[in-house]
């Protein structure tokens, strides 16, 4: 019982973690039509920069800052060179592309930095305590308590003000948000700065956990991933309970499948989520259609 | 196809196996090796343009697939099955493995599919990384019984590049016919207008499954020439990147096209080949493949293949310019 409750707790935990990289993914997606694959990178670059760089040593919200600095840098980078000039181009020339700078930063960081892990100090202390009979250490309850605040935050966002109600139009429709006199083009860009945004936060909070590499975030990417896809890519509140899913998903399949083959929990996840929505996971695109 | 293109096919045929005999005896190990590789990776880019081009399936594990065949050959061999029945097991476990995306083919188009065959191949590795018991783990498998080739007073190289070569130059006839012939008539139907297809009464199931399953037996036989030049496996060879650089390469060299999965076998064996010769490490390898990819989508969507036809009308426009001024 207990190595269940603690799986469950570990699963949120890491599930929490997992949802602020899905959203970012979702996000992109929702308004752009673009999947990110190298969302986890532009992460990653952060942490990198951070440890390489000494910023380590400064306060706290100065790492924070340099950290979604770089990542939303990167990602507007991303959007402007690489994907901007492909807008009319199909489907998976633009997956392709994306995995190309996913290779790219992921090989440019094994150069520059190496692949051994660096440490990365907890920023939320290294307190442990129980809750029932469960050890919950203080950087998971963080992790859990801010990406709650972050999520709602950005809800009400989208909800409630000029830009967030833009987005959403844009989302929907895009050739409607043009007449309409939205300009999508620099949206677009906002998105994936705010992606990117995401992405250098979820490196924040995984570093610690990780250790800074240049794969840190691959596994939790695919993670993503399989989230995000329960959620048909496109509905952000569904990719967030299913990180929750997915994270507690990993953990028990940590219990209980020996580990040479839990590289393969994404691909059963995914195909799991087929078997539970057998009407396909694109039901919302033949929605959009009509 | 009339009498004539027919026999000068065969003539090519006949023309590229002598070359390959002659090459057999003359050739110095390294490029035979070299040689054997090219051969392998163009059929297996055959394969992959089957999936990826002529069948529209953004399949992003195509080095998983091989891996299956490449492990399953290895162990057949070191099991003591003889080298066709190990090649018949390298063959059926390819396609197994490649049948096993048709699945999730079958209800996903597009991103998804390129999402879950993306963590099939993170998989793919995880497992042949992990299973020490079986695959040997990060170390691979060492087959040295295919140090000695089974014609005796043959070197091994010589032999391997001999049926290499030979089974490719026979791949490329198959395939070329195959796309041409009523397959590929059906397979283009099923992917530029699969409601039409069913309405004619396609089942799409059964194509896919043809598809997948024929796609991997290919990708099979280059698995076992590509263990039989190295005697060796290990999952370096059947990472996330080598998929990446064979879908790269058959974009760049060009999608549904034969000739273009020969020019795509040329990248992928060439271009890490061509650093070392310029003296860069082979560490960049895969930004080149990024850049080259980002320009090659933003330039020549359809690849080198549309090179010419696409030179020619760019001077026929000039040319008519001229005339009209």
């Amino acid at each position: 019982m207990d190595t269940i409750l603690t799986a469950v707790v570990f699963g949120i935990a890491n599930g929490s973690l997992l949802a602020l990289l899905t959203f970012g993914l979702v996000l992109v997606y929702r308004a752009t039509g673009q999947l990110n694959l190298a969302h986890g990178m532009i992460g990653t670059i952060g942490a990198l920069v951070v440890v390489e760089y000494g910023i380590i040593d400064l306060p706290m919200p100065v790492i924070l800052l340099v950290m979604c600095g770089v990542s939303a840098l990167l990602a507007l980078a991303t959007q402007q060179l690489v994907l901007r000039p492909m807008r009319n181009s199909p489907v998976w020339s633009v997956v392709v592309a994306t995995l190309a700078v996913a290779l790219l930063l992921r090989t440019v960081a094994n150069i520059a930095w190496g692949n051994t892990p660096r440490p990365f100090p907890p920023i939320f202390g290294r307190k442990v305590f129980l809750i029932g009979s469960v050890p919950v250490s203080s950087q998971q309850a963080a992790t859990i308590v801010v990406t709650v605040v972050f999520l709602l935050g950005f809800a009400a966002f989208y909800k409630f003000t000029r830009l967030g109600t833009a987005l959403r139009a844009m989302a929907a429709n895009r050739t409607g948000a043009d007449i309409a006199g939205i300009p999508t083009g620099r949206l677009e860009s906002l998105v994936w700065v705010i992606g990117g945004v995401f992405a250098g936060l979820t490196a924040f909070f995984g570093s610690p956990i990780t250790f800074v590499t240049p794969g840190m975030l691959e596994p939790l990417l695919l993670l993503a991933l399989a989230a995000a896809a329960i959620g048909g890519l496109t509905s952000l509140s569904v990719a967030v309970a299913g990180a929750l899913v997915v994270g507690v998903a990993n953990e028990f399949a940590s219990l209980y499948i020996p580990s040479q083959f839990r590289a393969s929990v994404p691909v059963l996840v995914i195909g799991l989520a087929l078997l539970l929505r057998p009407q396909g996971l694109t039901v919302r695109r033949q929605r959009g259609a009509v | 196809m009339n009498i004539l293109s027919r026999w000068s096919s065969v003539a090519l045929t006949v023309a590229a196996v002598v070359v390959i005999a002659i090459l057999t005896t003359v050739l110095p190990g390294f490029r035979l090796s070299l040689g054997t590789q090219l051969f392998a990776y163009i059929i297996i880019c055959l394969s992959a343009n089957l999936l990826f081009g002529y069948a529209d399936e953004i399949v992003l594990a195509q080095a998983a697939i091989v891996g299956f065949g490449s492990y399953g050959f290895a162990v057949a061999v070191n099991a003591g099955a003889p080298l066709v029945m190990a090649a018949l097991v390298a063959i059926a476990l390819s396609s197994v493995g490649s049948v096993l995306l048709a699945f999730p083919a079958l209800r996903l188009q597009g991103l998804f599919l390129a999402i879950i065959t993306l963590a099939f191949q993170f998989a793919f590795s995880g497992i042949a990384e992990g299973w020490r018991a079986v695959t040997g783990g990060l170390n691979g498998i060492a087959v040295n019984s295919l140090f000695t080739a089974p014609v005796p007073g043959m070197e091994a190289e010589r032999f391997w590049f001999l049926v290499a070569g030979i089974l490719a130059v026979l791949l490329v006839l198959a395939l070329r016919r195959l796309v041409r012939g009523p397959f590929g008539r059906g397979l283009a139907a099923l992917r530029d207008a699969p409601e039409a297809a069913a309405a004619l009464g396609m089942r799409a199931l059964h194509w896919k499954l043809v598809t997948f399953a024929l796609a991997g037996g290919i990708s099979g036989i280059g698995a076992v020439l590509l263990v039989g030049r190295t005697a060796y496996v290990s999952p370096g060879s059947y990472t996330v990147q080598q998929s990446m650089l064979i879908t790269v390469a058959i974009i760049v060299g060009g999608v549904a096209s034969i000739t273009g999965s020969v020019l795509a076998a040329i990248i992928v064996v060439g271009l890490p080949e061509l650093l070392f010769a310029l003296g860069a490490s082979a560490e960049l390898t895969p930004v080149i493949i990024a850049l080259t990819i980002v320009v090659c989508l933003r330039f020549l969507p359809r690849g080198i293949v549309s090179l010419p036809g696409l030179v020619g009308r760019r001077l026929r426009r000039a040319r008519a310019k001229e005339a009209s001024s």
